[in-house]
């Protein structure tokens, strides 16, 4: 341990654990506090970090790229429980994100809070189903177990169902689930990534199938368009999701996640902001989006710029993530427009960072 | 130099469209395009008269069958001498309009149209004429081939689709200029990003010789608009695209199978300095030369330095970084970085951040920066920021022979190279890259400078477009004819005559230049 640093089984953790657990629950607990004592942590237990942000600016969010060259991880005392890898939705190196067992404490809470706040009012015991895999089928797989630890905290065991197999969507158990679901009357939680649901949907009408699913249900999508060869606007994601499930109108449920944060985001209001219709991202106690100008760095609101995410449920890292997404600041939360295009080809000329995403043979 | 800096103009949404005068105006439609930032307008035909138009442009092919090859090369060495006075009226009109379409400064447009217009005078078109057909007057008549033991002739195609794209300001008059050589109408299809300065190119032609602005028609669809593609792309004997391999990938599939296709795909340009040659070198001097091959064109064409690999250990070449730093901050100062939209902005930003995380993990590993530049000295080629915009990498290496390892993975990408490297090292060097798939090697500070001779993707762009016919086993064919060799059945001698320009096949100094017919 380099001089200077904190154990993990020091009080200092140890307090700082539970000061975020409480933030988390709804306790007592002042974010400042746990943001400043976050970033103490940072500086004395990561050399990396700390010349990071001696060369921008203290607390100024790590860019998830990070997580590809040098996963930053504070402590070197305790082993990760648990190891998650990130998607690489741009580039063929794939990052990972470790967790201390205390962190995935933090991260399980925040995730069932939110999920508590966000997905469950007005439900008891939905059937919970997913459009991911089981979180044993993909261990490394953050949405995996993350929708997996809500299935199990909130959802009705019977009802509740994984229609994901190792060949992509099973449509006889989707159709077998709900219409379990729709005998028993009980309200579903349909929960996945947007590709998901968009080519459900385009599949089901082809088969012209639907189902009406019981008052109530709602459907929480995950966001990202991997595999969907146009972009969706989100009100059509949503009419054609009401068409096949019956959802109603209220029942439509975004979040933003990343497997470099614990948190997630939720919308603070049903009001379309973004050009593709994103409805602002809202800040709670202890997650919170901010936007960078694209310009200065420096934090600006109205405009559109860096995505920076505070993220008070990560103790394994640094709390800050500069997430590599554009958002429009808004009074009512953030609206999160998309990726930051780092591969930008002009005409004939290939960037350097283009030329390392083309297949090209070595040798 | 001395060049203007202000703020670059906002006329009213720019035409960018040229018609040959030939074309019946009820064939035409008024075309509103809205652009990201300026929208544009255009005159084009009426999706059912293409058919009446490409007729039209197959006539005036016909018509530029008609002339010399001298005629052709006059007429396009006149506009080019009028579009290399910066004071040029239509210059000036075309350099206000392309920069307020594609953000780019006045300096860089300017210098951006210094060394591509300079590429259209008489003495670089017949330059590309000898080396590419051996005599320029194959595509006048039939001419004495001494390989064949008869007579060739070299046909361009009655129309050429030329599909452009819009990183590098004045390209479009490139693909215009090709065509035209080989006696081809042209359909210029310009890019959205900077749709303004084609037409301007061809209604300066027009004064000169209104017969090659006849056979020019330049125009745009919108990537989405299929109908108009398929169209326009059937009318064309050959297509030639510009760009990034997936739009190509569109156009291709959109060829007919009697139609020919050449693409100019995506193209990587890198650097790469010997340690000989470094300490060989004043520093301060060749610093401005690799500045200036990364910041000519903001680094937006296939030619421009993204990297520079340098022999030596990370102290030294950190310090050489150093320089090159400011030397980018020296060329800056006269030559702005343009305006970056929000996209390009954040991605600028994006890159400084990770490259200051790794920074801060290695020292082999360091940023500089200011508002309109960056140089990295990094330890590794792949995986990590470059995102254009005048974004230096400089890369350690232990040895040339590391520095080629490093190249090799993007090697069937790689265009040009500036090398670095003492008179000794050039032959094994020289020899490794172009293996390695360089089409171009230069010394640092010339890289955005290549000849209209040089062959762009490593082709023969203008003999790419020609179908030849050859006379042989005829008497008239063998017999001699005036300006050429004696002997045309002695192969033996027929490689020296055929290809070297200062022979007398092709004439030496103002010998290359064929009399007018």
């Amino acid at each position: 341990m380099p001089h200077g640093s904190y154990r993990y089984d020091s009080s200092f953790v140890k307090e700082l654990f539970v000061d975020m657990g409480r933030l988390i629950t709804g306790e007592q607990a002042d974010p400042g506090s746990i943001l400043t004592r976050l970033c103490e942590l940072t500086v004395a237990n990561s050399s990396v970090v700390a010349e990071y942000w001696d060369a921008t600016e203290h607390g100024r969010g790590i860019p998830d790229a990070a997580f590809k060259s040098a996963p930053p991880y504070l402590f070197e005392d305790r082993a990760p429980a648990r190891t998650f890898t990130t998607s690489g939705t741009t580039a063929a190196i794939k990052g990972s994100v470790s967790y201390s067992p205390l962190g995935m404490e933090l991260m399980r809470l925040s995730i069932v809070e939110n999920a508590r706040r966000h997905i469950l009012p007005g439900l008891n015991r939905p059937a919970v189903i997913r459009f991911v895999p089981a979180e044993e089928a993909a261990p490394g797989m953050v949405m995996a177990y993350g929708m997996e630890l809500i299935a199990t905290t909130f959802g009705e065991p019977e009802l509740s169902d994984v229609v994901i197999g190792p060949r992509g969507v099973d449509y006889d158990r989707l159709a077998g689930a709900l219409k379990r679901v729709i005998t028993e009357g009980i309200p579903a939680v349909l929960i996945g990534g947007s590709s998901a649901f968009v080519n459900v949907c385009a599949n089901l009408a082809q088969e012209n199938v639907s189902f009406e699913l019981p008052a109530g249900s709602r459907v929480v999508d995950a966001g990202g368009f991997k595999g969907v060869s146009t972009t969706i606007r989100i009100n059509a994601m949503r009419e054609a999701l009401s068409v096949i499930f019956g959802i109603a109108g209220d029942g439509f449920i975004n979040l933003f996640g990343m497997t470099e944060l614990a948190s997630q985001l939720y919308d603070s209001v049903d009001q379309p902001i973004g050009p593709l219709g994103e409805r602002p991202k809202g800040r709670l106690p202890f997650v919170e989006p901010r936007v960078r100008s694209a310009e200065t760095m420096k934090f600006v609101d109205g405009c559109t710029g860096l995505l920076e995410v505070i993220d008070l449920c990560v103790l394994d890292r640094p709390p800050v993530l500069l997430t590599g997404d554009l958002g429009i600041a808004t009074e009512q939360g953030v609206a999160i427009v998309g990726r930051v295009e780092k591969a930008h080809s002009r005409g004939c000329s290939l960037t350097l960072d283009e030329i390392t995403t083309l297949d090209i043979p070595n040798g | 130099m001395d060049e203007p800096m202000r703020e670059p103009p906002t006329p009213a949404e720019p035409m960018i469209s040229w018609l040959p005068s030939w074309v019946d105006p009820a064939e035409v439609e008024q075309v509103h395009v809205a652009g990201e930032g300026q929208g544009f307008q255009l005159a084009r035909p009426r999706l059912e008269c293409w058919p009446s138009v490409a007729k039209g442009l197959r006539q005036a092919s016909v018509t530029l069958k008609g002339l010399g090859i001298a005629e052709i090369v006059e007429a396009i060495d006149a506009t080019a001498r009028r579009w290399c006075d910066r004071d040029c009226p239509d210059r000036c009109a075309a350099r206000d309009l392309v920069v307020t379409t594609t953000g780019l400064s006045v300096p860089t447009v300017e210098r951006s149209f210094d060394v591509e217009l300079r590429n259209y005078q008489a003495d670089a078109l017949w330059r590309v004429l000898a080396r590419e057909l051996g005599d320029p007057r194959v595509l006048d008549e039939p001419r004495t081939d001494a390989w064949l033991a008869g007579r060739t002739m070299a046909i361009g195609p009655n129309i050429v689709c030329q599909i452009f794209t819009g990183n590098v300001p004045g390209l479009p008059a490139l693909g215009i200029v090709r065509s035209l050589l080989v006696k081809s109408a042209v359909i210029a299809k310009v890019a959205s990003g900077e749709p303004t300065f084609a037409a301007r190119f061809v209604a300066t032609l027009g004064q000169v010789e209104p017969r090659l602005a006849d056979a020019v028609l330049v125009t745009y669809w919108d990537r989405d608009d299929v109908l108009t593609r398929t169209v326009a792309l059937g009318e064309a004997d050959m297509v030639v695209a510009y760009g990034g391999d997936e739009a190509c990938a569109v156009i291709q599939a959109s060829i007919g199978p009697e139609q020919r296709f050449v693409m100019h795909g995506s193209k990587l340009s890198v650097g790469l300095l010997s340690n000989g040659f470094l300490r060989s070198e004043d520093h301060e001097v060749l610093a401005a030369k690799l500045a200036r091959d990364a910041s000519m064109f903001d680094q937006h064409a296939c030619i421009a330095a993204q990297a520079y690999l340098v022999e030596g250990d990370v102290d030294e070449v950190a310090l050489f970084a150093a320089r090159v730093a400011q030397a980018m901050a020296e060329y800056a100062a006269g030559c702005p970085l343009g305006h970056l939209d929000l996209g390009a902005a954040a991605a600028r930003q994006l890159h400084r951040s990770e490259v200051q995380y790794r920074a801060a993990a290695s020292t082999a590993r360091r940023i500089w920066y200011e508002k309109d530049w960056t140089v990295v000295l990094d330890d590794a080629l792949d995986g990590h920021a470059s995102s254009g915009n005048r974004m230096l990498r400089i890369i350690a290496v232990p040895s040339i022979e590391r520095a080629i390892e490093v190249l090799r993975p993007v090697g069937t990408r790689l265009q040009n190279v500036g090398v670095g490297a003492l008179d000794d090292e050039m032959p094994a060097l020289a020899t490794t890259l172009a293996q390695l798939g360089a089409t171009r090697l230069c010394s640092p500070g010339r890289m955005p400078d290549p000849s209209l001779t040089w062959r762009h993707d490593g082709r023969m762009c203008v003999a790419d477009l020609v179908r030849w016919c050859d006379v042989e086993m005829h008497p008239w064919a063998t017999r001699q004819q005036a300006g050429q060799p004696k002997e045309a059945g002695d192969a033996s001698r027929a490689p020296a005559t055929s290809m070297d320009p200062t022979s007398t096949r092709a004439g030496r100094g103002d010998r290359l230049h064929p009399a007018r017919r």
